[in-house]
């Protein structure tokens, strides 16, 4: 019998790349869902196993979750690259595509260095059902607290200094009909998404660079199975006064470098030993984990427009705690 | 309005730091590459007493921050073409 079967690819695949993007932690599921199904799945799904051939299975999952975000973004990530090309032409950040390249970096630093360090470790000790359980009730209690958070400091809904920053930027190309002047977390109602992607575009490139390092950093918490990364930068944009789908946006952009370079790190797993016998099996999972990934990104981006993370609280609280009890 | 020459993004002190640091990451990264975790200087996060290994995902992470440093600095050289307001 190979060590990973293809309903266990396509199950684990498909949910991997739908709980990466919503705030409930993939790597927290990874850890839970196995370990409750129990038996074979429990043995060949362990993440905390140094030698376990599923973490060659996960790198083809990471690989193709981001390709869907880039999939999804590409238009954005198109601009980006263009504003970072024509930065370090002109040797200057003044436009919103040239200034989001940059912020995105310069947020991505933290967590590319704390992941490499801490990564490993994280997952070998922590990878386990309890403490797994553990950080998913924890992370519940984040996504709650943001919006808790939100709500009581009415000058974070609309900082001056965000506003202020935002009139600042240039945008690199013309807007597609006048519109007038927005206040953050306050939408135009675009003439097509191309417009609506710049215009939001735009809004995030008007995050202070402080600020994109602090939101960006919040993705380290994520290395704890059962911490969500885009819940956690999603609370940490919301509490610096974003709106939900500005929030959700700025984290799945940060979070593609970061998923992206997670799994290219570890393509050497794939092509080793490790993937022997189970190529076939990631592949499918990964094209589940694809898919899934580009419904949940367009699902969530539609779904904060008028909705809050507070049921995703919920869930991860009660499905935490449901564990801890019952097991 | 008397003309004003356009000032720099950043002071020289900047730009230099951002290139010794730079230098820095680089040394990092190529000590890195080259040496197993036994041989590290003990002050570089890797350092493991009687083991083998090379740190590549180290190396190319310093020597990816070393390239962002040397960036940092390029564009700090820029001249300002309007004052924020």
């Amino acid at each position: 019998m190979p060590a990973l079967t293809y309903p266990e690819a396509i199950v684990v695949g498909l949910f991997q790349g739908v709980s990466e993007l919503f705030p409930v932690s993939s790597l927290g599921h990874s850890v839970l869902i196995p370990a409750l199904i129990g038996g074979r799945w429990a043995r060949d799904l362990n993440v905390s196993a140094p030698e376990s051939p599923y973490l060659a299975f996960i790198v083809g999952l990471h690989v193709a979750t981001a390709l869907a975000l880039l999939a999804y973004f590409w238009r954005d990530w198109l601009r980006i690259a263009g504003g970072f090309a024509t930065s370090l032409r002109d040797r200057q950040v003044q436009t919103a595509d040239e200034r989001l390249a940059w912020l995105i970096i310069l947020a991505t630093i933290p967590v590319g260095i704390a992941g490499l360090l801490l990564e490993h470790t994280f997952r070998t000790v922590l990878g386990k059902p309890i403490p797994a359980a553990i950080f998913l009730t924890v992370n519940g209690v984040i996504l709650y607290a943001g919006e808790r958070l939100r709500r009581r400091d009415p000058a974070q809904t609309a900082p001056a200094g965000y506003a202020r920053q935002m009139a600042a930027v240039p945008a690199s190309q013309p807007a597609a009909q006048p519109a007038p002047e927005q206040p953050p977390g306050r939408h135009a109602v675009p003439p097509d998404d191309a417009a609506a992607d710049r215009d939001a575009d735009r809004r995030l490139a008007g995050i202070r660079y402080p600020q994109a390092v602090l939101i960006g950093s919040a993705q380290i918490f994520a290395l704890l199975p059962g911490i969500s990364r885009s819940g956690v930068t999603m609370v940490a944009g919301l509490t610096r006064g974003l709106s939900h789908e500005d929030a959700a946006r700025f984290a799945f952009l940060l979070a593609t470098p970061v998923i992206l370079a997670a799994g290219a790190l570890k393509i050497p797993d794939l092509a080793g030993p490790l993937g022997t016998g189970i190529r076939g099996q990631i592949l499918a999972g990964s094209l589940f984990s694809g898919i899934g990934a580009y419904l949940s990104v367009r699902f969530l981006l539609r779904y904060f427009q008028t909705r809050t993370l507070t049921p995703f609280a919920i869930y991860c609280t009660v499905a935490g705690l449901a564990y801890l009890t019952l097991t | 309005m008397a003309a004003h020459a356009p000032a720099r993004n950043a002071p020289v002190a900047i730009t230099a730091a951002l290139i010794i640091l730079g230098i820095a990451l680089a040394v990092a990264g190529a000590l890195y590459l080259t040496q197993t975790a036994a041989h590290l200087p003990s002050l570089l996060p890797g350092h493991q007493a009687g083991s083998a290994h090379h740190h590549i995902k180290h190396a190319l992470a310093a020597l990816g921050l070393a390239l962002l440093a040397w960036t940092g600095a390029w564009l700090t050289t820029g001249k300002r073409t309007h004052d924020a307001t």
